[in-house]
């Protein structure tokens, strides 16, 4: 191995000869930095993305191509509008929008997540905690006026919640009121699109349906708080 | 079991893989290889490799098992 | 036998029997001192900002009105701040603090570029850090996870990160093709994996791929970010620190084998286990879960080489505070894995997911396993970086400090967790699951202040003279009877 092509090398003398316990070729081809760049860091991305990226991108486009009902319809522009602000203001990091193909979830907030419904959102905004409830299911269950009053002071609606307030969505009036800007109006337009789809279509497959058979309903929200 | 105390980089065992292993030292206390053939034979026999991958198996296949039925 | 000149200032630690068989460059390599001092305390500095980011996000789960109702310092907007804050201002910059130092020593050859460097200090710093700081608080932002910074900002991320894989593996490729020690694959992995996972993860979803084929992909960047560049990036720290400290070789090489491979195999293959139970294909969610499954045994074998390699070192971790938090955090590393192969099992996930539960492993994984292993190596480093020891009476403090909150921190929220999944597979009102959190959340709170404590504390090691009776050699020279601890007192200059 010794004075493989670089001359600083050169200044030191072959070593010895290789004594039994020498590592084996494959070994010291692991060891390589070529091999650990170009195996490790190339091939295993590569791998990486082929399996669990393209290959379930394929399946995906299939059978959302195969599954979306004819009514679904992408965001107007008001509620694209309220997307964006949902966005900004980081929802998706208290609130899930995709309810998981289980039965506690499907009892709790209704039919589980099918992927057309999502097919109109950059980026997905699915999150990964849920400090307030999943609103995937949101469209209908709330008045307007009850969602203006909850963005604008949570506990106005809900004493207890830990929701931030958003002011700044509404305009403030000498006296004393607040009206909703565009974007609140967005918002809400938003927070009633999600889930509509599939109350028009129904739930498409089996995975709609709740363990037992029957058609989920929601019970997170009946009753007094 | 007694663990042997540690030694002084004096004491280590020369190299025996003979390569130019500058970079399989230990870093910085240049002296140091960086695996000790006397305690931990290299490269391990053919049979002891297959009892490693055997045991990871019997140990992973199951746990995966249990890990994606629902 | 040509051997390498120790550096002068470790001349009288080793003074070694040459061994057979060592080929380093007859030049002592140059380490890169004030560009390692620069990120590492440009790092510190920022953490503060980004533990105070996480602290405010806290404070707001008790008291949702904290810091009034305004825009940029509303709840989701600090988040953003405190996750990518962590990430960039304080993982990157220690990362980078680290290579500066390790790189020409392990590779024998300088970096790329001095000038280069400066570039890319006040590049990260400024262009990526504190501009995406101030957009993300200002509402331009982009709601993915491990991605939030804006598209300006992830365009300037990524031209200063080529820039650092340019500066870091250049030394490598400049050398003869030879093995290379193990510290160096995991610098190499993450260099060279990274720049084209983080093009796919935060421009894809956001622009290309929407809903759930862009949650594919999002999740794939979400674990290789970690997986892929956290966590290669501190492994790389604690192979270097751990036979450096204590001047003996690591345990097996063909386990830091097995681990580096298991590593590169499983861990890209992770990803997919955000999204459990979502519509994305069943069988890509049972690889990624099985992957997740391995990857935990892989850890098991990666960490018991590390741990084995520091067998019979009890009294040097007690005195040696740098190996100490390289030890810890390899500990907390096992742990974090374990609990990570863990819950992503089906039956775990489906009740631990969306709860404080996965709050507690991230905390583990970023502020336990990560950030332990960069300070350690950043106490070991200092010595030579800032040419003078740093204060340990305040490095031990800092130790005990952030232990003691972490625990404290990642015990609370996977209580509080189990507890939230109980309540919503009770059915019980939404609204009951967030009262009964009450009390975590504050105590999670206290904590999270505790540990930004020991991170002023650190700040203060570093930057504070110690006196005579401060620095580590007091400690270890009480125990010069092990010929090792006296080696490793790496402050004997
Ligand atoms: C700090 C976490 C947090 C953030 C951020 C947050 N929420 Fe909430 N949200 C909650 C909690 C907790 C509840 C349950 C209590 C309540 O109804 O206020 C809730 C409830 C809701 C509800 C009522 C759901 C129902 O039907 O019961 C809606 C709608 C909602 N949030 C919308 C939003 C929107 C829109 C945003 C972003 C602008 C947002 N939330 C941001 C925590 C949060």
């Amino acid at each position: 191995m010794s004075g493989e092509g670089d001359t600083d090398m050169d200044a030191v003398q072959d070593p010895p000869p290789a004594p039994p316990g020498r590592p084996s070729r494959l070994v010291r081809m692991l060891e390589r930095g070529t091999t650990v760049m170009l195996l490790g860091g190339v091939g295993s991305l590569v791998l990486s993305f082929l399996a669990l990226g393209v290959v379930p991108t394929i399946e995906l486009t299939h059978q959302m191509n195969q599954s979306t009902p004819a009514s679904w319809k992408p965001m107007n522009a008001e509620e694209q509008l309220g997307f964006t602000v949902y966005k900004r203001e980081g929802c998706a990091y208290c609130h899930t929008t995709f309810v998981r193909d289980i039965p506690s979830d499907v009892a709790r907030f209704g039919p589980a997540g099918e992927a057309w419904e999502y097919r109109d959102q950059y980026p997905q905004q699915w999150g990964t905690r849920r400090v307030g409830p999943d609103l995937s299911r949101e469209s209908g269950l709330r008045s307007d006026a009850w969602h203006y009053a909850h963005l604008y002071d949570p506990r106005s609606t809900v004493p207890q919640s830990v929701m931030p307030a958003y002011p700044w969505l509404f305009q403030q009036q000498p006296g004393g009121g607040a009206v909703p800007t565009e974007e609140a109006r967005g918002l809400v337009a938003y927070l009633n699109y999600l889930g509509r789809a599939i109350q028009v279509s129904g739930a498409q497959t089996e995975r709609g349906r709740a363990v037992d058979g029957s058609t989920a309903t929601r019970n997170h929200d009946v009753g007094p708080r | 079991m007694t663990i042997p105390p540690p030694r002084t980089t004096a004491e280590l065992p020369p190299d025996p893989s003979g390569g130019p292993s500058a970079d399989r030292q230990a870093p910085q206390h240049g002296a140091a290889t960086f695996y000790d053939p006397d305690r931990h034979p290299w490269p391990p026999n053919a049979a002891q490799v297959r009892l490693f991958v055997l045991a990871l198996a019997l140990l992973g296949l199951p746990l995966a098992w249990w890990a994606v039925s629902r | 036998m040509t051997v390498h000149a120790p550096p002068p200032e470790t001349a009288t630690a080793t003074t070694a029997t040459p061994v057979v068989g060592t080929h380093l460059p007859p030049e002592p390599t140059s380490v890169e001192s004030d560009l390692a001092r620069a990120h590492a305390i440009a790092g510190l500095v920022l953490l503060l900002g980004a533990a105070a980011f996480g602290i405010m996000v806290a404070t707001k789960f008790t008291a949702p009105q904290f810091l009034g109702d305004r825009a940029a310092l509303t709840w989701g907007r600090l988040r953003f701040a405190h996750t990518q804050g962590i990430l960039y201002a304080w993982l990157m910059n220690g990362f980078f603090a680290f290579a500066y130092y390790a790189v020409p020593t392990l590779s024998g050859r300088p970096v790329l570029s001095r000038a280069l460097g400066w570039w890319l200090f006040w590049i990260w710093n400024v262009g990526v850090v504190l501009l995406g700081w101030v957009m993300v608080l200002s509402g331009t932002s982009q709601s993915v996870e491990w991605g939030e910074f804006p598209i300006v900002v992830d365009v300037i991320t990524l031209g200063a990160f080529l820039g650092f894989v340019a500066q870091f593996l250049a030394p490598y490729l400049r050398r003869p093709r030879a093995g290379l020690y193990v510290a160096s694959w995991y610098y190499a992995l993450a260099l060279t994996f990274t720049p084209v996972a983080f093009v796919i993860g935060q421009f894809v979803p956001e622009y290309f791929a929407p809903g759930a084929i862009g949650a594919i992909l999002s999740g794939l960047w979400i674990h290789d970010a970690v997986g892929l560049l956290v966590t290669p990036m501190s492994l790389a720290i604690a192979y270097y620190v751990i036979p450096a400290v204590t001047g003996r070789p690591i345990f097996s090489h063909f386990m830091s084998l097995t681990g580096f491979w298991g590593l590169v195999f499983f861990y890209p293959l992770n990803g997919i286990h955000h999204y459990v139970f979502s519509p994305i294909p069943m069988h890509t969610q049972q690889i990624a879960i099985m992957a997740s499954i391995f990857m935990g045994l892989t850890v098991i074998v990666l960490v018991a080489n590390l741990l084995l390699s520091l067998r019979g070192c009890a009294r040097l971790t007690m005195s040696n505070v740098a190996l100490r938090f390289v030890w810890v955090g390899t500990v907390f590393y096992l742990l974090v894995s374990l609990q990570g192969s863990f819950q992503a099992a089906m039956p775990v996930q489906e009740q631990i997911h969306f709860t404080d539960f996965v709050i507690g492993h991230s905390h583990l994984a970023m502020a336990g396993f990560a950030t332990f292993i960069i300070i350690g190596g950043i106490l070991h480093a200092w010595p030579r970086i800032a040419g003078r020891p740093f204060h340990a009476r305040y490095a031990h403090w800092a130790f005990w400090v952030a232990t003691i909150a972490l625990v404290t921190m990642v015990g609370d929220l996977t209580i509080v967790g189990m507890q939230q999944a109980g309540m919503w597979i009770s059915g019980a009102s939404w609204i009951d699951s967030v009262v009964a959190s009450r009390s975590a959340w504050m105590i999670r709170t206290v904590s999270g202040t505790f540990l930004a404590v020991a991170f002023v504390l650190l700040l203060v090691a570093l930057l504070r003279r110690p006196g005579a009776e401060d620095t580590e050699e007091a400690p270890a020279g009480a125990v010069t009877s092990e010929p090792v601890a006296a080696r490793g007192a790496v402050v004997s200059a």
